[in-house]
């Protein structure tokens, strides 16, 4: 029985292992990198001759080696690129570079498009070169599997229709926001994950002339495929690599953290409009702002970012947009009841929160240290009178609060809230001097890093605690505890669990970022929140003389991936306004609308992070690995 | 076939019930919007509820039916593992890894489906066994 048992078990592991490697080996990719630099260097220059009007003769084989009779797996696209708009792309099935490219060449010579371009926009064309380096098959049965056969950012898309392939680059797939575009759970509208499968038919459908409805009945011939992708430099000298439609920053050393950090900057002031509040939402493919639901707390703490940029840099255009957009807190978003008072809120007469007021706060107070400019100093009294208004006996917040009645919401509880009022209460004793306000502040620390996790579930997870570490700091100077450092050495160990590491397999280009699986890409305002909180933390750690090394690793990595992630000239060749957009971050690696927040978080993160990053950063990774995948 | 048996009965009415469950799942807690799933995921229900009646009823063909269900019930409990290996192993070629949180979660449901469709069919089948054993 035993013998039968153990035979059963053993058939039963060995079915599996089988069919693990089976499967992995039938789908997995392993695509080899084509070009090397320098003959990417070459072969983009040689593509782009006939754009700039200088006559090239053939590839010259002795300045081009050997890469020229290298076969190729599949085709070569070479892609044009103005303000964001496709404006030619040619696709070359030839057997090898060098023929490749000399077609590739001959067609962008032909093309009359280019013909009709100025010099201006030749100037500012961006070309691109892909190459296949792999492809393979794809479950097209089931649709969730389907969704989800595609790499974000990395694998394009095939089709084989009656003789004829199409092909959607990755850079197609982002452009037209097919990645993670599909709800694998019906009832979840908020979870996506995946190809929109059915735009992606519609458009390989249109790049073969035929219906959709013919590219739904070849299904079965989908398949994936990698690119070995080049763009060339703005100034078109080099070939830069691309991965996942960027162009990736292998390192980050403190005057590139500070050229990030003055470009997120400037990049708040030109969202400031004419009445001091921002553009509230940007998309860079469409250089289109939005503004609905305009969020007052994500408003005041743009605005402390400019006051801290002020601190770091010093450019007086900081101090300027800082001026005005505090101006409209206290012009605009104090509602009228709660200028008789002696409290100040912030929000409407009907519905004001703590939040607003807290981030208003500290707005006020890092404008006032950084500039001296002690006018909006009435105003935050005012605002602290109405945080102590707000707490309750237990160091916790009401999050509401109405003003046409006085009263208090205390029901609801608002992501975020509590610990910004923390953070609020202590930055406010740095310009008004009263322990009142140092009391409530440990009041509420102790309740954040205490009884807010005192529940079975408690002892397993922090939340999102970023505020009430960055507030743990800023209370070093009038409460030092235990149980505060404990509290954000574990939140920080936490995230350390989660980040990316720089051999992270699958994601190694994201090093830094934080999340758990490459099915759902990392978002950066986590990375530039965590950071922030991982700053103050291990400060904290420093001034109570035990410094934590870990964490200083883990802002080091997290900076790196956030100047990644930063548009930069060097990419934003789908951008239809890269001037515009320049400084700017996006959502996540592949959605790129920037909301004010994101910037706020990502550069107040390096503004704070500047000072722990190397004169010259030496990482122990090595992104440009990853270029070719 | 001998006696009723009050465990027998027991196992039918925890058929009856899972099969109501599971029903009550798929069409209205997690919809799917495969019908594949919806329609394999009833037929499960369904065979598991036969099995559940047989149980209760417990005549020759009751048995024998509630016997073929929770075989059926214990083949697709395997059948599931084996479509979980093979998900791992497709999504981990196509994303060259599935993180710890896939893995994790891999796992999570792989013994997920061994405790919820594999457990109570395996019991009642050494149950039904050991009493065709004692029958004897």
């Amino acid at each position: 029985m035993r013998a039968r048992g153990a035979a059963l078990a053993g058939a039963v592991l060995g079915l599996s292992a089988s069919l693990y490697l089976g499967v992995y080996c039938w789908c997995h990719l392993t695509p080899h990198p084509i070009l090397d630099p320098a003959a990417a260097d070459t072969a983009l220059r040689w593509l782009r001759a006939p754009l700039d009007g200088v006559s090239a003769g053939p590839l010259s084989l002795a300045e081009f080696g050997a890469a020229s009779e290298l076969p190729l797996p599949g085709p070569l696209w070479a892609s044009l690129y103005l303000r964001g708009q496709l404006v030619v792309r040619h696709r070359a099935d030839a057997s090898t570079v060098g023929e490749a490219l000399a077609e590739a060449r001959r067609a962008l010579q032909a093309s009359p498009v280019l013909a009709r371009l100025d010099a201006e926009d030749r100037q500012a064309a961006r070309l691109r070169l892909d190459l296949l380096t792999a492809r393979g098959p794809v479950v097209t049965g089931v649709p969730l599997a389907l969704a989800n056969s595609f790499a974000s950012g990395r694998d394009g898309v095939g089709i084989t229709v009656a003789g004829q392939v199409a092909y959607l680059l990755p850079d197609d797939l982002i452009r037209n926001d097919l990645l993670a575009a599909a709800q694998p759970v019906a009832f979840i509208a908020e979870l996506r994950s995946g190809l929109d499968v059915g735009a992606a038919e519609q458009a390989l459908a249109t790049q073969l002339g035929c219906a959709a409805v013919d590219v739904r009945g070849a299904h079965r011939h989908l398949f994936r495929f990698r690119v070995q992708s080049f763009v060339d430099s703005p100034d078109h000298a080099r070939a830069l690599p691309v991965d996942r439609a960027r162009v990736p920053v292998a390192a980050v050393d403190r005057a590139s953290v500070r050229t990030a950090l003055e470009r997120a900057a400037d990049y708040a002031v030109r969202q400031l409009r004419w009445d001091g509040s921002f553009e509230y939402m940007y998309q860079p493919f469409s250089h289109q702002h939005t503004s609905d639901e305009y969020s007052l707390p994500r408003h005041a703490g743009t605005t402390w970012l400019l006051s801290l940029a002020y601190r770091v840099l010093g450019h007086a255009r900081y101090r300027e947009a800082a001026t005005s957009a505090i101006d409209y807190l206290a012009t605009h978003a104090v509602p009228s009841e709660c200028q008789i008072t002696p409290f100040a809120c912030v929000g409407s007469n009907d519905d004001a929160d703590l939040g607003s007021a807290a981030l208003t706060s500290v707005a006020i107070v890092e404008y006032q240290l950084a500039t001296g400019d002690q006018r909006f100093r009435g105003l935050a009294e005012r605002l602290g009178c109405f945080l102590l208004f707000m707490q309750k006996p237990n160091g916790d917040f009401c999050h509401g609060f109405a003003p046409s009645s006085g009263l208090r919401n205390c029901a609801g509880q608002v992501l975020y809230y509590s610990g910004e009022a923390a953070l609020a209460l202590a930055r406010l004793h740095q310009i008004l001097p009263d322990p009142t306000l140092t009391a409530a502040a440990e009041r509420a620390l102790d309740y954040l890093t205490g009884p807010n996790y005192d529940y079975f579930l408690g002892q397993f997870f922090i939340g999102e605690d970023h505020w009430t570490c960055i507030a743990a700091e800023a209370a070093f100077p009038f409460v030092n505890k235990d149980a505060y450092a404990r509290f954000c050495y574990a939140f920080a160990r936490l995230n350390r669990r989660v980040q990316v590491e720089p051999d992270g397999g699958p994601l190694a280009d994201l090093a830094g970022a934080f999340g758990i699986t490459p099915f759902f890409l990392p978002h950066n305002t986590p990375a530039g929140s965590r950071t922030e909180a991982n700053v103050a933390t291990y400060r904290l750690s420093v001034l109570r003389g035990e410094p934590q090394p870990d964490i200083l690793e883990t802002v080091r990595r997290s900076l790196r991936y956030l100047v990644d992630q930063q548009f930069r000239p060097e990419g934003m060749y789908l951008f239809a306004r890269p001037d515009q957009a320049l400084g700017g971050i996006g959502q996540t690696p592949l959605h790129p609308a920037v909301r004010i927040d994101y910037i706020e978080h990502t550069a107040s993160a390096m503004a704070r992070g500047i000072d722990l990053v190397p004169e010259s950063f030496a990482p122990n990774w090595n992104v440009a690995r990853q270029h070719s995948r | 076939m001998g006696k009723r048996s009050t465990a027998s009965t027991a196992f039918g009415i925890v058929d009856l019930a899972l099969a109501v469950l599971y029903s009550f799942l798929v069409l209205w807690v997690i919809p799917s919007r495969s019908s594949t799933f919806t329609v394999v995921a009833l037929a499960a229900s369904s065979v598991l509820a036969g099995g559940g009646i047989g149980m209760i009823v417990q005549n020759r063909i009751g048995l024998v039916v509630a016997a073929v269900a929770a075989s059926a019930m214990v083949a697709a409990t395997f059948a599931l593992i084996l479509l979980l290996v093979a998900s791992a192993a497709y999504l981990h070629g196509i994303y060259d890894g599935i993180g710890q949180a896939g893995a994790a979660l891999a796992i999570l449901a792989a013994l997920l489906a061994i405790e919820v469709v594999g457990l109570v069919p395996a019991l009642q089948l050494v149950h039904l066994w050991r009493r065709r054993r004692e029958g004897r």
